[in-house]
């Protein structure tokens, strides 16, 4: 039997080593983004942002289509879970580094006074970016040991975190004194890391452009550059390319409609996107307001990103567990389910609201209040002009977070109110027939989208603000 | 405080807004993923009983009893069908329902493709005793006995069919030696992994009634192993605490109906419990057990050291 400390290890290894290879590989290619001309370095960062948007258990669905024919044990499970980890977030790193480039004049000085590249690369630039990069990459850990889908679509049941186990436990051996327990040490673990994030510099958004730099990509960076641009262009064009899987792209198409074979699905794919949309609405429209709310004070609130420090799967367990003293209406209701989702999209949604919220002169604000406006007023008239885009971009994201989420669903959501990545994970499980071509034509119907929304996202703002 | 404060009656006013009436005109069934009833008894359940029938099929039989153990406060159908001997003491220790009925029956034993087996003139095994032999090397597919029934119901067979424990775990780790591939579910090891389906393993764990359905114009391309099966009963109840309890009585009564459990055995491969006339593919070449093992033991005492014991195999 596998203890509980193994797990811990086990799960603690595949963050930090992910975290560890994301940096490596994100490091060279932020190098390589700030090197190319700004046009190219835009459209290539937007791919390589796709991956990092996508939910987890996609991600697996994507790695596995590559790797489908392997037989998996406990080796080669971790080797593609640190392998995905690493195609999904190293772009997130590599933004980072790109979003901080070293001011050319301090690189004219720098040569003038005889310095190699090399040496303003170590000695110069690498000083600077490594507060940020070691709080990204404390980030990737953090995702990385709450990545549940995507450890079970990828490692075919070898490979055991204290997620995977907290499941089993709980909706297989009923034992919910060790899911509790179990629950407890993701929790401490994945609490830990949040708070040495909090130590660092705060992260800024993720989203915002790239700057170029001065400094020419040694052969290294655009190496491994390049490599890397292609391992996501594959894993990506592997789904795409199999959405033509079995009777062809059409009929996948029709099939999505359909219960799959041997109508082994509750609902079908489109009714599970209909509830998944239905409950990325609720999320949107509960947590918007609740993250302006929380974000008009100046100091961050601890409080609103906290959620970001647990694991999904905890939430559904710790939901299962106080399901018996909530409302009836509630807990028999689909509403439970958008309403924990609630909780995991708040911390993005205030990252990007809190920082929207004060960044502006509030003279205005002030001003209006003295001519005798209420506080509605002073909100639709004079901020919410300024900060639309950021509600817009946190809108989004709220979305997008209930529209992927997985751990906490697989506890909550039943029949006819499952949501669109468990309903996915059925086909994946079940391959036969026409599930498959199903699931790829699903699968790339949310990169494609995925895709659109880091398009119009990190599009240039065509009236820039002239002020300065 | 304030901010919590503010949240929770947020939360509350939402709640308020969500609370519908209960529907009564729908009522829900939790079952397995193995579950059919054909559209034309469905229309015969809703136009004879006026209620609309939702199927919440719910993964394998351990999935479909454990979820409705830890969701029983709040539970997501009204009536469940599928919950087996082995999982019973399981769902009544937990008091999902008052009382369970028998609803159908079927033989856990082992299936191997016929026309593999006449290709690779391999003689086929004749008892699953010979599994863990030489000829038979990465030949056999298993389902998971901590996540389906079918796997479990073969675990009780093992321990019922030798002397000792020390026997058993003999068997268990030659069939670990020998290749055995462990799927997770029946559906997956009979539908995924079996020779007939496209995978590459000829002998699988399935029922007695499987040869009915590879049947092709009179030619059986697989055969069962019907000595030392163990006997799987089903059962139905209407749920504690269910939203529409007068629906579930209405789908508990059509499971037991003669319409209902004359389908049985072409619909799911299993017999039906009440006296109704089984269709002859079912009395030759998909016929029950010629003997079973096993249903004497106590599964609810059992159950956890016999998992612990196979992991204990499996696992090193």
């Amino acid at each position: 039997m596998i203890t509980s400390f193994e797990l811990l290890l086990t799960t603690a290894f595949i963050a930090v080593v992910s975290a560890a290879l994301s940096a490596f590989v994100g490091v060279p290619v932020g190098f390589w983004l700030s090197s190319i001309s700004p046009r190219l370095g835009r459209i290539v960062s937007a791919v390589l942002t796709v991956p990092f948007l996508l939910p987890p258990f996609l991600i697996g669905i994507a790695i596995n289509a590559i790797t489908r024919d392997l037989t998996i044990n406990s080796t080669i499970g971790i080797f593609l879970i640190l392998a995905a980890h690493t195609i999904m977030n190293a772009g997130f790193i590599a933004r980072i580094v790109a979003t901080r480039t070293v001011g050319s004049e301090l690189v004219d000085a720098a040569e003038i006074e005889g310095a190699s590249r090399l040496q303003i690369r170590t000695q110069i630039e690498l000083p600077q970016l490594l507060s940020a990069v070691a709080s990204g990459a404390v980030l990737v850990a953090l995702y990385s040991a709450t990545s549940y889908g995507l450890i079970l679509t990828l490692s075919d049941g070898q490979v055991r975190t204290l997620e995977t186990q907290i499941a089993i436990s709980a909706l297989q051996r009923l034992d919910l004194e060790t899911a509790g327990q179990l629950a407890l040490m993701q929790t401490l673990l994945s609490i830990a890391m949040f708070l040495s994030v909090r130590k660092f510099a705060a992260i800024d958004s993720s989203l915002t452009e790239i700057q170029t730099s001065r400094l020419r990509a040694g052969w290294p960076s655009r190496f491994i550059g390049l490599g890397f641009l292609a391992a996501v262009l594959f894993t990506l064009g592997s789904v795409l390319n199999r959405s033509n899987w079995g009777d062809g792209l059409l009929t996948n198409l029709g099939n999505l409609a359909s219960k799959g074979t041997r109508s082994m699905l509750n609902i079908s794919i489109l009714e599970a996107a209909g509830n998944s949309l239905r409950n990325a609405l609720v999320v949107a429209i509960v947590v918007v307001p609740i993250a302006l709310f929380m974000a008009r004070k100046k100091a961050p609130s601890l409080l609103a990103v906290m959620p970001a420090g647990i694991s999904p799967v905890v939430f559904g367990l710790a939901t299962l567990a106080i399901v018996g003293y909530l409302p009836r209406e509630l807990t028999s209701s689909w509403l439970l389910l958008p309403l924990v989702q609630v909780l995991f999209a708040l911390p993005i949604t205030y990252q990007i609201l809190h920082p929207a919220r004060n960044g502006f002169d509030s003279e205005q604000r002030e001003a209006a209040s003295l001519d005798g406006a209420n506080w509605l007023n002073r909100f639709w008239w004079i901020e919410f002009p300024q900060i639309r885009k950021a509600v817009l971009l946190a809108t989004t994201f709220a979305m997008l977070t209930s529209l992927g989420e997985f751990g906490a669903a697989s506890f909550l959501a039943f029949g006819s109110n499952e949501t669109l990545p468990l309903v996915m994970f059925q086909l994946f499980g079940r391959p036969g027939g026409d599930n498959y071509g199903m699931l790829m034509v699903a699968a790339s119907s949310y990169i494609l989208l995925t895709a659109f929304i880091v398009y119009l996202v990190t599009l240039p703002e065509r009236n820039r603000n002239p002020r300065h | 405080m304030k901010k919590l404060a503010a949240l929770a009656i947020f939360t509350l006013a939402l709640t308020g807004c969500a609370s519908e009436p209960v529907d009564t005109t729908t009522v829900r069934l939790a079952t397995h993923d193995s579950f059919v009833m054909t559209d034309e008894q469905i229309a015969e359940f809703e136009e004879s009983t006026g209620y609309q029938l939702e199927l919440v099929k719910v993964g394998d039989t351990g999935t479909l009893t454990n979820q409705l153990v830890l969701t029983k406060d709040a539970p997501f159908a009204d009536a469940v069908y599928g919950i087996d001997n082995t999982f019973l003491s399981v769902a009544q220790e937990n008091k999902i329902a008052e009382s369970f009925d028998e609803i159908n029956y079927g033989d856990v034993c082992f299936n191997y493709d016929a026309e593999w087996f006449e290709a690779t003139k391999v003689t086929p095994p004749t008892s699953w005793r010979d599994l863990g032999n030489e000829e038979y090397k990465n030949l056999t597919v298993i389902s998971n006995p901590i996540l389906s029934s079918p796997g479990m119901a073969f675990l009780i067979t093992t321990y019922a069919g030798f002397e000792s424990k020390a026997e058993t775990f003999a068997y268990w780790r030659s069939l670990r030696d020998n290749g055995v591939k462990i799927a997770p579910s029946w559906s997956d090891a009979y539908f995924t992994e079996f020779t007939r389906y496209g995978g590459k393993y000829p002998i699988v764990l399935s029922y007695a009634s499987s040869p009915a359905a590879e049947l092709v114009n009179g030619v059986e391309n697989s055969k069962a192993l019907r000595d030392e099966c163990f006997r799987q009963f089903e059962y139905a109840a209407v749920l504690n605490k269910a939203k529409n309890p007068e629906g579930g009585k209405a789908v508990l009564e059509f499971l037991k109906s003669k319409s209902f459990q004359e389908g049985l055995a072409w619909n799911m491969f299993v017999y039906p419990s009440s006296d109704v006339e089984l269709p002859e593919e079912f009395k030759s070449t998909g016929a029950p057990a010629n003997s079973t093992l096993g249903g004497d033991l106590d599964f609810a005492a059992n159950r956890d050291q016999w998992l612990k014991d196979w992991s204990d195999v499996f696992d090193n």
